[in-house]
C-alpha cells in the first residue's frame, strides 16, 4: 500500500505546539520537591510546594514521593493521583520503561509493592540476608533488584511470585546505586561512578566523589547528591554529561494538585 | 537680633551700686577667685591662658562698664564690647594671657569693674620643641602624623633645643600616651647643654583604623599626638570566565583582583541580561546555580589574588538559552565596576529529539533553544526502510509565527519543545526514519537522522 504522508503547518500547534522543556522533578536536600525545566547547561528549579519527602524518583510519566507515613504518586504536572499510608522511613522507587509502572521497597518492613493503573499492589519479594539498593521494573511481570552482600548482584525477580529467574554478579561497589528501566545501572567502584548499560558495557560518569543519593529525574535525567550538598543533574546516553542543579529560583510558579485523601 | 537684645536688657533696673563677682572656669566648673591668681610656671615661648567670668549674681542688670589690666607679660586675649549689659544670674567672659620672652616672675592687676585680682606668672627657660613639619611647637600643640595605613607607621622627630647659650636646660619627666604612639629617646631626667638639643622620634603605628589620639609631655608642657589609620583600599576587581560565554552552558566565574589585596572585605557580584532582540524575554536560567538568583555574595582576605565564593575561588553560573548582553556588577570596597559580555546569536541547539510512530501518525519532538527567538522554518525529509525518500521528499514549514508568539512570552529563555505530528494515510511502518533541517536568522541545524 502507497503511504501518504499528509501535511499542513497547523500541526505543530494541533498537537501540542511549543512548550518550555520540562525535565522532570528533584528532591531538594531539605525535603522540599523541585520542578527542573529547560535544556542542558540552561536549567531552572522551580519549588512546587510538595515538602517532607524522604525519598523520590520520578520517570517523566510518574512521580513517587515517599514521606515519613505516606508513598504519594503524581503526575508529569506535580499533580497528587494517588497518596496512601506506607511503612515508615524511607522508600527505593523504580519504574517499568513505559515510566507508568512504578514499584516501592520499603526497607524497614522488607515489603515490595507495584504501582499500576492507579492502585498500589503488594508483590512477593525476600531478599534474605542480602540488602535491596536498587529496584527497578524490568516489564510488566518483572523487576531486577540490585542486591548487596559480599557484593552486588542483579537479580531478576518474577513478580507473580517472588521467584528468582537470573542473577548477575557485579563485583564489589560502595554507595548508592541506581538501576533504570531501560536496564541500566549506576553504581560506585573504586571510588569512580559507573554507568553500565543492559549489555554490561560500563563506562565511567564524571561524578565527584562523595554520591550519596542516585535518583531519576525523569527521562534521561538523574540527580546525584553529594556528602558536600552538591546536587548534580547527569544527562545519560551515548555521551554522559554532569550539570551542576541550581538552587531553587524564588518566585514558585507551580502548585501542587489533585491532593486526595490518605487511603489506608 | 544683638542689637535687639542689648535694648532689652538696657531696659531692665540696673543696681546702683551691685558689684560682679570674678570667677575662674576652667572649661568645666567656675571657682571664685581670691586676691591673687597664679599662672604658675609658663615656659619662654609659650602661652597661658585663663578664663575669668565676671558673673551677676544681684536679681538686676549690672553695666560691665571697664575692664583693664596693668603689668608686664599679660594681655586680655577676648572681652566684650564696652559698655557691656549682664543680666541677672548671666556673666560676661574675659580671658587673660601671659606670655613671656625673659625669664623672670611676672604680676598684674585685673579690674573688672570694681572687682580686682593679682595675677601673678613665671616665666621660666624651658627646651624649645619643634618637628621639621610644624615647626616650634607651643605647649599644647599637636604633632599631626596625617593618615597612615593601619599596620604601617609614620614617624616625626621632635627636635628639644636650648636656647640659651649660657644655661642648660633639665627636663626632669617625660612620658607618651596614646597606644598607637610610641617613643624612642624619650629618657628623662634629660640634660640638654646650653646652645645644644636633643630629638625624640615619636612613631605612630596603628594597627586598626581610626582617628587616634595620645599625649607627649616634657615636665609641665604637653603635646597632643594625632593620627588617622585608615584600612588599604580594596583592590580593583575583574572577572574571568573559564571559557567564552556562549548560550546553554555553565560556566566557571573568577572574580580576580588587580593586586594582591592587603586587607580583608566582602562583595557582591550581581548579574543583569539584555536580550539582544526585543523579541526576547528576560531569560531566568541566567543565574549563579548556587543561589539560584543572580546575586552572589564573596569575601577577599589578606593576601588574597581573587575572592571567595561559598563554594571557593570560582562559582557556576548559567549562560542561559538567549542572545544578548549579561552584565556582571562587581561591588567590592569603593569600587563599583560593570563588565559587559555579550552573547551571540547562535544556529538552534538540539538538547534531544525523538521519533515515534503511532497508528496513523508520525510524531516528532525536539527539545533544544534558539537564541535569536527568529526560530521557525523547518524542513522534514521521511526515509522507508531501504533508506530511499519517501515522496514528496523534503517537507518545509514555516511555524515562524507560532515561534515568535511562543518566544515573546516564554518563561524559559529560548529553549523550547517542540512537537509536530504527521498524519499518515497507508502503512506508516514503512517510513523508518526523518531528517529534519531547522533555521533561525543565524543559519541551519540538521538534526542527526531519528530512527522510528
Amino acid at each position: 500500500m502507497r503511504t501518504l504522508l499528509l501535511f499542513t503547518t497547523a500541526l505543530v500547534a494541533a498537537a501540542g505546539g511549543i512548550d518550555a522543556p520540562r525535565i522532570g522533578y528533584a528532591r531538594a536536600a531539605d525535603g522540599s520537591v523541585l520542578q527542573v525545566s529547560g535544556v542542558s547547561g540552561a536549567f531552572i528549579t522551580t519549588p512546587t510546594g510538595l515538602t517532607d519527602v524522604v525519598a523520590a524518583a520520578f520517570s517523566g510519566s510518574l512521580g513517587l514521593l515517599k514521606t515519613n507515613e505516606t508513598t504519594r504518586v503524581i503526575d508529569r504536572t506535580g499533580a497528587i493521583l494517588s497518596e496512601i499510608e506506607a511503612p515508615s522511613g524511607p522508600a527505593m522507587f523504580g519504574f517499568d520503561p513505559t515510566g507508568r509502572v512504578g514499584a516501592a521497597w520499603y526497607p524497614s518492613t522488607g515489603a515490595l509493592a507495584i504501582y499500576r493503573d492507579g492502585e498500589w499492589s503488594p508483590a512477593p519479594f525476600d531478599p534474605g540476608a542480602s540488602g535491596v539498593l536498587a529496584i527497578t521494573l524490568k516489564d510488566k511481570d518483572r523487576a531486577m533488584v540490585v542486591l548487596q552482600s559480599d557484593s552486588l548482584s542483579l537479580v531478576r525477580i518474577r513478580l507473580s511470585d517472588g521467584a528468582v529467574e537470573d542473577v548477575t554478579a557485579l563485583g564489589a561497589s560502595t554507595g548508592p546505586v541506581l538501576a533504570l528501566s531501560d536496564g541500566s545501572l549506576i553504581f560506585q567502584r573504586d571510588g569512580a561512578a559507573i554507568l553500565r548499560d543492559v549489555q554490561g558495557v560500563e563506562q565511567t560518569l564524571d561524578l565527584p566523589a562523595g554520591v550519596v543519593e542516585l535518583t531519576p529525574m525523569g527521562g534521561a535525567w538523574v540527580q546525584a547528591r553529594t556528602d558536600s550538598g552538591a546536587t548534580l543533574a547527569v544527562r545519560l546516553g551515548s555521551q554522559p554529561r554532569v550539570y551542576i542543579l541550581p538552587a531553587p529560583s524564588p518566585v514558585a510558579d507551580v502548585e501542587p494538585s489533585g491532593a486526595r485523601e490518605v487511603r489506608r | 537680633m544683638m542689637l535687639r537684645l542689648m535694648l532689652i536688657a538696657a531696659a531692665l533696673p540696673l543696681a546702683a551700686s551691685a558689684q560682679l563677682q570674678l570667677f575662674l572656669f576652667d572649661g568645666t566648673a567656675e571657682k571664685a577667685v581670691s586676691t591673687v591668681v597664679d599662672y604658675g610656671n609658663v615656659a619662654i615661648g609659650d602661652s597661658s591662658e585663663l578664663r575669668f567670668r565676671a558673673r551677676n549674681n544681684t536679681n538686676a542688670s549690672i553695666a560691665l562698664q571697664t575692664v583693664s589690666l596693668g603689668g608686664q607679660g599679660f594681655s586680655i586675649s577676648s572681652a566684650p564690647t564696652l559698655p557691656y549689659i549682664v543680666a541677672p544670674s548671666n556673666y560676661a567672659e574675659v580671658r587673660v594671657r601671659f606670655s613671656a620672652t625673659m625669664v623672670a616672675t611676672y604680676s598684674a592687676t585685673l579690674a573688672v569693674n570694681e572687682a580686682q585680682t593679682l595675677l601673678r606668672a613665671t616665666a621660666i627657660a624651658a627646651a624649645a620643641i619643634s618637628t621639621p613639619a610644624a615647626g616650634v611647637l607651643t605647649a599644647g600643640g599637636t604633632v599631626d602624623f596625617g593618615r597612615v595605613l593601619s599596620g604601617q607607621s609614620a614617624s616625626q622627630t621632635l627636635t628639644l633645643s636650648n636656647p640659651s647659650t649660657a644655661s642648660p636646660i633639665t627636663i626632669q619627666s617625660c612620658s607618651i600616651s596614646g597606644s598607637a604612639f610610641t617613643a624612642q629617646g624619650l629618657q628623662c631626667p634629660m640634660n640638654i647643654a646650653a646652645g645644644a638639643s636633643a630629638r625624640v622620634t615619636v612613631t605612630f603605628n596603628p594597627t586598626a583604623a581610626g582617628v587616634l589620639g595620645g599625649t607627649i609631655a616634657f615636665d609641665s608642657r604637653t603635646f597632643l599626638l594625632s593620627g588617622v589609620a585608615y584600612d588599604p583600599p580594596l583592590p580593583k576587581p575583574a572577572v574571568k570566565f573559564s571559557a567564552p560565554l556562549t548560550s546553554g552552558t555553565q560556566q566557571k566565574l573568577v572574580i580576580s583582583l588587580e593586586t594582591v589585596s592587603q586587607t580583608s572585605g566582602a562583595g557582591t557580584v550581581t548579574m543583569t541580561f539584555q536580550p539582544a532582540s526585543s523579541n526576547m524575554t528576560d531569560d531566568p536560567a541566567i543565574q549563579f546555580v548556587k543561589t539560584g538568583s543572580r546575586r552572589l555574595s564573596f569575601t577577599v582576605k589578606n593576601g588574597d589574588s581573587s575572592a571567595t565564593f561559598p563554594a571557593g575561588v570560582d562559582t557556576t553560573f548559567q549562560t542561559g538559552t538567549t542572545a544578548g548582553t549579561i552584565t556582571f556588577e562587581v561591588v567590592l570596597g569603593s569600587a563599583d565596576l560593570k563588565f559587559d559580555f555579550p552573547i551571540a546569536g547562535a544556529a538552534i541547539a538540539v538538547d534531544s529529539a525523538t521519533a515515534v510512530r503511532r497508528t496513523g501518525a508520525l510524531d516528532v519532538s525536539i527539545t533544544g533553544f534558539d537564541n535569536t527567538g527568529t526560530a521557525g522554518r523547518f524542513s522534514f525529509t521521511f526515509y522507508d526502510s531501504t533508506g530511499a525518500t519517501v515522496q514528496p521528499g523534503a517537507i518545509s514549514a514555516d511555524w515562524t509565527t507560532v515561534f515568535t508568539s511562543y518566544f515573546k512570552q516564554s518563561k524559559s529563555g529560548g529553549s523550547f519543545t517542540m512537537r509536530a505530528s504527521f498524519p499518515v494515510s497507508g502503512d506508516a511502518s514503512t517510513i523508518t526514519a526523518v531528517d529534519i533541517q531547522m533555521s533561525n536568522s543565524t543559519g541551519p541545524t540538521q538534526v542527526s537522522r531519528l530512527s522510528f
